[in-house]
């Protein structure tokens, strides 16, 4: 019987990678591929390493600029929504108060807004606010985007924390403020970490409303740059592939580094009872 | 007002401001204009319940997709969660593959969707896709399928572009077991407990909560999912593989029908807030 | 420890954010620091919140007089090139005096889903490409202006854009839109195969049907045909099958619009075109890209394509081509002698309701923009045939395109003129064609239950 679930988990683990790995492999491949050799077949190797794509995904496409404001977007958006969220999730968690299944309602809603019904509307709202065209809007369009995932994932969190900590700093005489700042943040770490990765991942490869909610060139983000090579007649898929790579290292480098830090988590030891 | 209550309102204002300047305002639109005729270029009309009586009673192709997007989210809320907890149980114990596996399983989740989406248009392609090629040597015949655009399997393969991606799922609960202490597996393992019996009796009841998170999310991410679909069948043929979200954006970019698109996305939200109680209460997440 | 190290971050985070909330709106954000100064330095200029007050602003200062522009024509678009050319004339012609701020689209439908969220906001840019639905909804909410009596006021920029085009873009005795170039499609063939299954362009439907037969026999398969996106490759055959069915099928080709489809014209060629995609194309037309479609008749898959002449150039391309194709390439018109001749819909001027400085420079730049220094551009750089005869082929030009020059000769003596469908249908009758195309394919559905949806479908379109 221990062997079947092992074979069963063996099989199982293979299955994850080649789904998982095969992707990043195929879109690697393809970005030294001319156009052509896409359309042609799936496995065969590229021609030598032909890194004329990369060349060509920077003229094409303004890569430099676009980087720099992708990571201020995703970085501060990140922050503010893991600083709000955090805090929010904290009180509708621990906290008796009325409107407060109301509130979670709300919020609830925020997971379940269609992104295209959206689109009309917060135009309008970041236009009559002076906000249109400007990284400031993108950022508090995306913190709010990602409202609902954050909010959930602390809010299952912080349910795990036995509350005798808190009664414990509370007797000690330590404030609302610093109970939540002192004791039960630093125990949240790997929450924060997955809803940041989530909220990080969310702001870098967004493309509508970044593409809606800017008008100039230089307050757009990476996404748009992807969609430089697409056009009806002439797409040039070797170069999106290229540009694709360079816009996913940086989120996975985000994410390994984020996964550290749950599982130090792990080493930091227990807060559950 | 308390001083604890000043630091709960202190607590929700950034989050309850971004709510309404981001949400509150847009759904109030939706809702009042999702009574109105309303085209791009013209200003709404009051039309009563015109359309979500014609959603209801004529539009075909949108029934069509609230079924579809039922589906999906039942196998999303079932099969993808499975899945991905699966791995997270797996990955709960360090093996030498663990690192491994922990820095892989989430690359699908990360590459952009644009890219995705040539992705298994090429593996899928009837001509020259890997799926068919290797279907096409194991069997030496000249099998040719088109997957995505043949009514019997356009549905599957959509489906299957995401319901093994459960890397979100894993990531959660893998971040939520970190918070558990391995005093307990030890005191189990002392009284005989495999860790086969560990993971179903101790570990699973305590991650029950996330689990539920995971749930909600992944189902709701069922009423969002469009650009893939986009990308691949573009919900045909003949709306097989159309749902809610891909319908709503068609209907305003480009049928330019505001009023209509808008009356969608409430039905849209409320069927989304119901599957979000449903789940909420099956996982007792209120408690 | 930790978590001072997390609060100080967090900390941070605050204070930036409500430092941009006081330098809000106006002021640009350089008071918050960081990694983004250099993101904006170069902004500054271009910032358009509030675009007609602030041009306003600058017109009575002296200062240019800014517009506004949206193109898709960037990136790996093919007028890419010649798109900035244009512009970077215009800006060195009008330096100091008028300043065009240009949104970038990348990929076609991009740009009409901004288009539409602007257009719905009454925010059109002052000059738009009326493409694909968007001049009527110009039209209707109120933007787009009547661009006869400009035209009568300047005899110059008429006698450039030439009587056709006019006459093509009027809607009564209006007109909303100025074509910048005219389109002539037939199709490209590989002389190699046809000569291999003995055959020559076919002069008739039947021939063309034997053709295809002949081509399979020969080991090659005929057609090179797409139903995703908007079918482009599948739907001209249809069009040139519906428009060269006598006057009734040609009059519904040059009908604009059409309510319904649901004619023996269209049901005939959707009877032909399901044969088409049943036996006469690759196996992965169903669901294609024109990439896709396109790749098939470059790397010699498919016998025949139908496309305009700016596919020319990727025949000697050794990126997209297979080797010595270029050679073997003939292009030709669709049988019953017919061509799709049109002209683009072309720029809408949208300054209706803007100040006064604004709607004048925003026409000297439509002015410029369709005038015959653009047609030149245009002809040269992208093969984009011009609106009238001002502009003329030179030789060096028909020596380097004998494909074009070919067309535009065929032009001059064919029997039936058309539009493409792209042309004349609305937006959600392509996505119609797109959805239930596999199911003619597959049999599912006849000719006329296919027509009978794509009226359906016209109807949806507001």
């Amino acid at each position: 019987m221990k062997h079947v679930r092992k074979i069963l988990a063996g099989i199982f683990l293979v299955f994850i990678v080649v789904i998982s790995v095969v992707p990043f492999l195929w879109v690697l491949s393809s970005s030294f591929k001319s156009n052509a050799e896409i359309m042609s077949s799936v496995t065969g190797y590229p021609n030598g390493l032909n890194v004329q794509n990369y060349v060509k995904a920077f003229e094409i496409a303004p890569l430099v600029g676009f980087y720099k404001n992708s990571i201020f977007v995703a970085v501060v958006s990140t922050l503010l929504n893991l600083l709000a969220l955090s805090m929010a999730a904290y009180v509708l968690v621990r906290c008796n108060f009325r409107f407060k299944g109301v509130i979670t309602l709300l919020f609830s809603a925020a997971l379940v807004i269609p992104g295209a019904a959206l689109l009309q509307p917060l135009y309008q709202t970041l236009n009559t606010a002076h906000l249109y065209n400007k990284l400031w809007g993108l950022i508090i369009v995306y913190t709010a985007l990602g409202m609902p995932t954050t909010l959930y994932i602390m809010m299952s969190y912080y349910k795990t924390i036995s509350t005798t900590l808190e009664e414990a700093a509370y007797i000690d005489g330590a404030g609302f403020f610093r109970t939540f700042a002192q004791i039960i943040l630093p125990l949240t770490k790997p929450a924060f970490a997955t809803a940041g990765v989530l909220q990080f991942l969310l702001c870098w490869n967004e493309f509508q409303f970044a593409l809606t909610l800017t008008t100039g060139v230089e307050k757009r983000t990476l996404p748009i740059a992807l969609y430089y090579f697409k056009s009806s007649f002439a797409s040039d898929y070797g170069a999106m592939f290229a540009a694709t790579v360079l816009v996913t290292i940086p989120s996975i480098a985000v994410y390994l580094l984020m996964q550290k830090q749950v599982i130090s988590g792990l080493a930091a030891g227990s807060v559950k009872e | 007002m308390t001083k604890k209550k000043r630091w709960i309102v202190t607590f929700l204002t950034p989050s309850m401001a971004l709510f309404i300047f981001v949400f509150l305002i847009s759904m109030a639109q939706l809702g009042v204009t999702s009574f109105t005729d309303w085209s791009i270029g013209a200003p709404p009309v009051f039309s009563g319940l015109k359309n979500y009586i014609y959603l209801f009673t004529e539009d075909e192709e949108f029934q069509q997709s609230i079924i579809n997007t039922l589906i999906w989210i039942v196998l999303q809320s079932t099969i993808h969660v499975s899945i991905g907890t699966t791995l997270a149980l797996i990955l709960r114990r360090k093996r030498w593959y663990t690192n491994f596996m922990r820095g892989t399983f989430m690359i699908p989740n990360i590459i952009s969707s644009a890219a995705l989406g040539m992705l298994f248009l090429c593996i899928l392609n009837p001509q020259f896709g890997m799926v068919n090629s290797i279907i096409r040597t194991v069997t030496k015949s000249d099998f040719s399928q088109n997957w995505f655009l043949s009514s019997n399997t356009a549905f599957a393969a959509v489906t299957l572009t995401w319901l093994p991606y459960a890397g979100l799922v894993t990531i959660l609960v893998m971040a939520e077991m970190a918070s558990v202490s391995e005093d307990i597996f030890e005191a189990a393992r002392m009284d005989g407990a495999t860790d086969f019996q560990i993971d179903i009796k101790i570990v699973l009841p305590m991650m029950r909560n996330i689990i539920g998170t995971a749930t909600v999310l992944a189902a709701t991410s069922m009423l969002q999912k469009l650009d893939i679909i986009m990308m691949t069948t573009n919900g045909g043929p003949a709306g097989k593989t159309m749902n809610m979200p891909m319908h709503l954006y068609q209907t305003a970019l480009t049928d330019n029908n505001y009023g209509l698109a808008n009356a969608e996305g409430v039905v849209l939200i409320v069927l989304g807030l119901i599957v979000v109680g449903v789940i909420r209460g099956a996982y007792r997440m209120d408690k | 420890m930790k978590l001072k190290k997390l609060m100080a971050v967090l900390l941070t985070g605050c204070m930036v954010f409500s430092l941009a909330a006081c330098g809000g709106n106006g002021n640009k954000e350089k008071t918050d620091g960081g990694e983004k100064e250099t993101a904006q330095e170069t902004s500054q200029e271009t910032e358009t919140d509030g675009e007609s007050e602030e041009s306003q602003e600058e017109a009575d200062s002296g200062e240019a007089v800014e517009i506004d522009y949206a193109t898709f024509m960037v990136g790996s678009h093919l007028s890419a090139k010649a798109e900035a050319k244009v512009i970077e004339e215009f800006n060195e012609k009008y330096e100091g005096k008028i300043k065009v701020n240009i949104e970038e689209l990348p990929s076609d439908s991009a740009y009409v889903d901004k288009m539409k969220t602007l257009a719905a906001s009454k925010d059109l840019p002052d000059v738009v490409l009326g493409k694909e639905g968007i001049r009527e909804l110009a039209v209707k909410n109120g933007q787009a202006v009547d661009l006869i009596p400009l035209l009568e006021e300047d005899a110059e920029w008429k006698a450039e854009i030439g009587d056709g085009a006019i006459e093509y873009n009027k809607e009564g005795d209006a007109l909303y839109s100025i074509a910048n170039a005219k389109q002539v499609i037939g199709y490209f063939y590989n002389k190699e195969m046809f000569d291999a299954a003995g055959i020559k362009p076919a002069e008739t439907w039947d021939e063309f049907m034997e053709n295809n037969e002949k081509l399979l026999a020969a080991g090659y398969t005929p057609l090179a045909m797409m139903t995703g996106e908007n079918c482009w490759t599948t739907n001209l055959w249809l069009a040139a099958m519906i428009g060269t069915n006598g006057q009734e099928g040609n009059d519904f080709m040059n009908t604009y619009h059409p309510d319904s489809y649901e004619n023996d014209s269209v049901e005939k060629g959707l009877e032909m075109i399901q044969k088409c995609l049943q036996s006469y194309t690759t196996s992965d037309a169903i669901g294609a890209l024109f990439a896709n479609s396109a790749n098939n008749f470059l790397q010699e898959k498919t016998a025949m394509i139908a496309n305009g002449t700016w596919m020319t150039p990727d025949f000697s391309d050794p990126e997209k081509a297979a080797e010595g194709l270029a050679d073997k390439v003939g292009v030709a018109a669709y049988p019953e002698s017919g061509l799709i001749e049109q002209y683009e819909i072309g720029y809408v001027l949208c300054t209706n309701e803007e100040d006064e400085a604004v709607q004048e420079a925003a026409l000297e730049f439509l002015k410029f923009k369709t005038g015959k220094r653009a047609q030149e551009i245009f002809l040269e750089d992208n093969g984009a045939l011009p609106l009238t005869d001002l502009v003329a082929l030179s030789d060096d030009f028909k020596a380097a395109n004998p494909l074009i020059a070919e067309l535009v000769e065929a032009s001059n003596s064919n029997e039936w003129d058309f539009n493409n469908i792209d042309n004349t249908a609305v937006a959600s009758t392509i996505e119609a064609f797109s959805s239930y195309y596999p199911e003619l394919a597959s049999g599912g559905m006849t000719p006329s239950d296919f027509a009978a949806k794509l009226t359906e479908a016209a109807a949806k379109t507001k």
